[in-house]
């Protein structure tokens, strides 16, 4: 009988230093006294993620394997979670003003994202379709909590309930698929897979298409794509705002981290597969880019914004070269930035309110010294989002576009370029009403009181903005590290 | 022993039916356990007898109650809530209909399945299939089983925090 | 011996009964009850096939698959607990405030 030894674990540092932070910040809070507890969690959150980070930052290179050849860390894996871990600690910074501000006591708030954070660590390092799926399920578990946390707030609790039925229906879909590819190829472990399906006449079975295509509505409808997005606007409305923000950055990237580790690395693509996936592809840009026209509620706008999005990495993966992914891998980081920039600066209230519509950003520029700072974020985001040079958005989109028209998809980049215009109306429409508009009816104008937290989470969407502006003015440091990481994954 | 398994079968699919078919919450329940029953029955059947322990323990046992405790908690009275053939049911029958005939054709037709592996049946009944589960589950299987006791941690804080009355 | 084919056939007609029930019933712990059909219709699918390849992953399989189908259990249950006693209704179709 074989057991684990000690240096099974050594993989799993930055996973299993998250769990310790993570119980600590539990305990603290059963410990900690009612007046000091506002900054000890959020702090030792910051704290745990900073170390783990530190700890990928050791291993990366290494490609240690673990826990018989199940647990990687190879480049790809690493990549990915330190990006998980970087909108952790955005998140973090701008989840505290908004839980000061909306009475949301519950620092089980910072606990319920590491956990989630380890889970999406565990299934992007993990080889074995079961591991990816238990790391699944933490994350999309704690997600749902988080989303349900304000349990007094009827929207918040109708957002959780949609989010958990349509999450648990879409499981049992890909569990489906997993024992449809287990009884195909005898193994839920991902290299015998492979290895089953590249061999000759693998996919005359039955079986393996029909289970490939259930495990892709399962992962579609955590990276929402269309068909499978209806949940999307409903949860990001309903739920507390750093969580929308959280969820379209962290969740999303965790899903195409998996899709890319699936299906990207070795399965043969059928004719059939690639027909299905670029009409999905087409589907997903066009409906999130067309729906956000027409919102007037700026965080539905952002969620088919959201949808949009995912719609253009969809295209990177119908191409699936080499360049692509390192594409997708770009583009999920500066999507990250962009998605959490713009709900962050959501959640920040202005004059007792919090931005629900386009008419409450009316004059939002001219508010208050805090609101100018907000404003000029908030455009920042927007026009990276829109994809103008010198922002990471543009770099994103370009080396997408760029590694589609390399492999001949002449119309389909042709598509998401449309797509791209189309998408100037409503982020431009922020900016217009930010700068252009008078606030609507003569209201006092309360002493904008600037309070520390708010401080704190304009901090953390400065670093967050810098990171756009750093990331399209210099990509190659980060392009060249997804280069890396797609060789360590490409056999 | 096949005959067994073709009333089990059926047994579990028309209960299966009745939990839909029920006005009543409870009544669905109580067709749901039934259902889950037939299916421990099968796995006995088929020399898995863990898990058809597990499945009378934790499903019917556990999941279930947790369900009629909720209902009973709160006191639902059976709605009209009835089901008209209106377009929306027709698509949700054909959906679910055309999904039946696809996966069910797919089995009939022509599947291979995958190598075998070394745990035949002779295999299993040598180490008691219960001592082995136990020896991968520490084994081969040891990081998810250990990962899965932090989806627990996390469920518990979640039932916690959202289902509590009032948080002091 | 009990022919996989019929176990599989079995499982798929409980999964489409499951999905059925998602889209038909509008009482929301009827739903979540379907949800558990799919998930059990899983784990026969698993236990035939692990039958047939003579393996035991499929079987360790279940065991997480029910862990799992608990812990979504005990967190839907909880937040339709606060949903009722917020809005008083357990029908899906009520539950408006935001568009579907």
């Amino acid at each position: 009988m074989t057991f684990v030894t000690i240096s099974d674990f050594i993989p799993i540092v930055p996973e299993l230093i998250l769990v310790l932070t993570a119980l600590l910040v539990l305990l603290v809070d059963l410990v900690g006294t009612q007046t000091g507890y506002k900054m000890t969690s959020p702090l030792l959150a910051i704290g745990g993620l900073c170390v783990a980070v530190f700890a990928e930052i050791q291993l990366f290179g290494g490609n240690r394997v673990g826990f018989f050849d199940t647990i990687v860390a190879d480049q790809y894996s690493i990549l990915f979670e330190i990006i998980y871990m970087v909108t952790g600690i955005i998140t973090i910074t701008i989840s505290w003003h908004y839980i000061a501000e909306n009475n949301m006591n519950f620092r089980e708030y910072y606990v319920l994202m590491l956990f989630s954070i380890v889970g999406m660590m565990l299934m992007t390092s993990s080889l074995d379709l079961l591991m990816i799926f238990i790391g699944l399920e933490i994350m999309s578990i704690s997600s749902y909590i988080m989303v349900g946390m304000m349990r007094r707030v009827v929207t918040a609790n109708e957002a959780a309930l949609k989010y958990l039925l349509l999450g648990a229906f879409s499981t049992g879909f890909l569990l489906y698929g997993i024992s449809l590819i287990y009884g195909a190829t005898g193994s839920t472990q991902l290299p015998a897979i492979i290895e089953h399906l590249q061999q000759a006449g693998a996919f005359e079975n039955p079986l393996v298409g029909f289970g490939l295509a259930l495990l892709i509505i399962g992962v579609g409808f955590k990276v929402a794509i269309v068909p499978f997005h209806m949940w999307t606007p409903d949860v990001y409305t309903g739920a507390p705002t750093p969580v929308a923000a959280f969820m379209s950055a962290a969740v999303k990237a965790a899903g195409f981290a998996i899709l890319i580790r699936i299906f990207l690395t070795g399965i043969p693509h059928a004719e059939r597969w690639d027909n299905m996936m670029w009409v999905i592809a087409i589907l997903t840009m066009t409906v999130g880019n067309v729906m956000a026209l027409r919102q007037n509620n700026i965080k539905r706008m952002l969620a088919y914004s959201s949808i949009a999005h995912a719609g253009y990495v969809m295209v990177a993966v119908v191409v699936g070269s080499e360049a692509a992914i390192t594409s997708i891998i770009y583009y999920s980081f500066a999507y990250a930035l962009m998605g959490m920039g713009a709900f962050g600066v959501l959640s920040i209230r202005s004059n007792g309110k919090t931005i629900e519509t386009y008419e409450d950003l009316a004059g939002y520029a001219h508010a208050g010294p805090t609101e100018q700072v907000a404003a000029v974020l908030m455009s920042t985001f927007m026009l990276s989002l829109l994809g103008l040079p010198l922002t990471a958005g543009f770099i994103g989109k370009f080396q997408i576009f760029y590694a589609a028209l390399d492999e001949g998809w002449f119309w389909l980049t042709v598509i998401a370029a449309m797509n791209s215009v189309i998408s100037l109306f409503y982020y431009l429409r922020v900016i217009v009403f930010m700068y252009m508009k008078e606030r609507i009816g003569a209201q006092q104008e309360k002493e904008s009181q600037t309070s520390v937290s708010s401080l704190f989470a304009i901090t953390g969407l400065l670093a967050t903005a810098a990171g756009i502006v750093y990331l399209g003015i210099f990509p190659n440091d980060f392009v060249q590290l997804a280069q890396l990481s797609v060789t360590a994954i490409s056999f | 022993m096949l005959l067994t398994f073709y009333i089990l079968g059926t047994v579990s699919v028309l209960s299966a039916l009745g939990v839909l078919v029920c006005r009543s919450p409870v009544y669905s329940a109580m067709s749901l356990v039934c259902s889950f029953f037939c299916l421990g029955g099968i796995y006995i059947l088929m020399n898995v007898e863990f898990v058809a322990v597990i499945q009378i323990l934790v499903y019917a046992g556990a999941i279930l109650v947790l369900f009629l405790f909720v209902i009973m908690l709160l006191n639902i009275v059976p709605t009209g809530e009835s089901v008209r053939f209106n377009l929306p049911v027709l698509i949700a029958f054909g959906i679910a209909v055309g999904l039946f005939a696809q996966i069910s054709g797919l089995f009939l037709g022509d599947i291979q399945f995958g190598p075998k592996d070394v745990y035949t049946a002779e295999a299993i009944s040598e180490e008691g299939s219960i001592g082995l589960i136990g020896r991968l589950l520490y084994g081969e299987f040891v990081l998810p089983f250990e990962a899965i006791s932090i989806l627990l941690l996390v469920a518990v804080i979640g039932a916690v925090i959202i289902g509590k009355r009032r948080l002091n | 011996m009990i022919p996989t084919t019929h176990v599989l056939i079995l499982s798929a007609a409980l999964f489409s009964i499951g999905v059925l029930g998602v889209m038909l019933r509008r009482n929301v712990i009827v739903i979540f009850m379907s949800i558990e059909l799919m998930l059990n219709a899983v784990n026969l699918s698993f236990v035939g096939f692990a039958r047939e390849m003579d393996s035991m992953t499929g079987v360790i399989f279940i065991f997480f698959i029910i862990v799992v189908a608990a812990a979504e259990a005990v967190v839907g249950l909880s937040i339709i607990l606060s949903i009722y006693r917020n809005r008083q209704t357990l029908n899906v179709d009520e539950y408006n405030l935001l568009k579907w």
